[in-house]
């Protein structure tokens, strides 16, 4: 019996549905193959929920159960096939996208011209606040403030009786 | 007493009425005819269920959903298919969608393991294969591991399992169920038995650590 024979053997003989001489040739061989050792122990982690000789419909299989070549658990590519996995391709694409992003949000930030700054928004005739606060008394003399005062006392003093205009006035 | 051998005539030519004939009644509308139907693959839909879900009341309420999704497509029924082929695809599918809906899955927790569970898997790891098979007929614990350890695995993952493993079907029958690729039913089964053995290991490896603890 080789393994291929083997493997497809295991659920009769979970199912103690095999003839003796099958069935000892099955053991035989479990006894010299650690693979087809190992791979039956793995299916009996499941055998006793899914192949119960108990229950209703139980037929002897004659179908293969497992393809010889999905069941590398040892050798120098028993790694290689554990890693198959999709979980694997979804990780590196994950870390792949993320990298992508990275890379476009910097090319982004280099390409693109910095935004206008506030300063950058001021005219450049616009004088400083120093500037415009700054008036010398010299300046607002000259600019005939005092006339504009003379007026401002002309009408408070219209205001008042004629006693205290004179009074004011003097 | 003539009406007791009439109702016995019914039964018996009830009993030799074929699927077809039988579909054909309740599609003319005679739907009483669907209970023949019922009675005829009840066992071995419900058998179907209890392999997805240990617990008898969620899988009796599965053979229903199936049976009902059954009587409400039988008009897509084609008759080149054998009616109990069309019914486990049906049935596979309530299953799927039952394990999909239930997105919790148990979080692996080594204490959760019974100490006769710890043992049987030992025994699993340890033992002779005649000695396992021999073990596993006596011990319930073979039976609830089992099932904890395919609990843990993805509902695509387990539909694969049991339909490949249990049901004894070939990848292209699974993928037309499914309505997957060949390709992604062998890649699922592959990753279904490593998940499985990779769980059983971590459960052994990390056991004496949980003790000494």
């Amino acid at each position: 019996m080789n393994c291929f024979e083997a493997r497809k053997e295991f659920v009769a003989y979970w199912r103690r549905a095999m003839p003796p001489a099958e069935r000892s040739s099955l053991v035989a061989h479990l006894g010299g193959c650690t693979r087809c050792e190992r791979a039956f122990r793995v299916f009996a982690l499941s055998a006793p929920a899914l192949h119960s000789a108990a229950e209703p419909g139980a037929r002897r299989i004659s179908r293969p159960v497992i393809p010889l070549r999905a069941v590398k658990t040892r050798g120098p590519n028993a790694q290689v096939l554990s890693m198959r996995p999709a979980r694997v391709y979804r990780r590196a694409l994950l870390s792949g996208g993320v990298a992508a992003a990275m890379a476009a949000i910097i090319a982004i930030y280099i390409t693109i011209p910095s935004r206008p700054t506030f300063e950058d928004a001021i005219p450049d005739e616009t004088p400083s606040l120093e500037i415009a606060t700054y008036k010398p008394a010299e300046d607002i003399f000259e600019q005939g403030f005092f006339g504009q005062d003379a007026m401002v006392q002309d009408s408070l003093l219209s205001d008042q009786p004629a006693e205290a205009r004179s009074d004011l006035a003097g | 007493m003539p009406v007791a051998i009439a109702v016995k005539l019914a039964v018996r030519s009830a009993a030799v009425s074929s699927d077809k004939e039988l579909i054909a009644e309740v599609l003319g509308g005679k739907t009483a005819a669907f209970a023949e139907l019922t009675s005829r693959y009840r066992d071995k839909v419900e058998r179907l269920c209890r392999r997805f879900f240990s617990d008898r009341e969620m899988a009796r309420d599965l053979v229903q959903e199936s049976f009902i999704r059954a009587f409400a497509g039988l008009a897509s029924y084609r008759s080149e298919m054998a009616f109990g082929g069309w019914l486990r695809a049906i049935t596979a599918n309530a299953c799927y969608d039952e394990l999909r809906r239930r997105k919790h899955r148990p979080e692996e927790l080594v204490a959760d393991f019974s100490e006769p569970e710890y043992q049987w898997l030992q025994l699993v790891n340890q033992a002779t294969p005649e000695q396992i098979v021999e073990a596993a007929e006596q011990r319930q614990e073979a039976h609830d591991l089992a099932h904890r350890l395919l609990d843990f695995l993805r509902p695509e993952d387990r539909m694969v399992m049991v339909l490949k493993e249990s049901e004894e079907l070939s990848v292209s029958e699974i993928a037309q169920i499914m309505g997957w690729s060949e390709a992604k039913v062998k890649i699922r089964a592959f990753r279904a038995r490593q998940l499985m053995r990779k769980r059983a290991e971590r459960i052994l490896a990390s056991r004496p650590d949980e003790v000494a603890s």
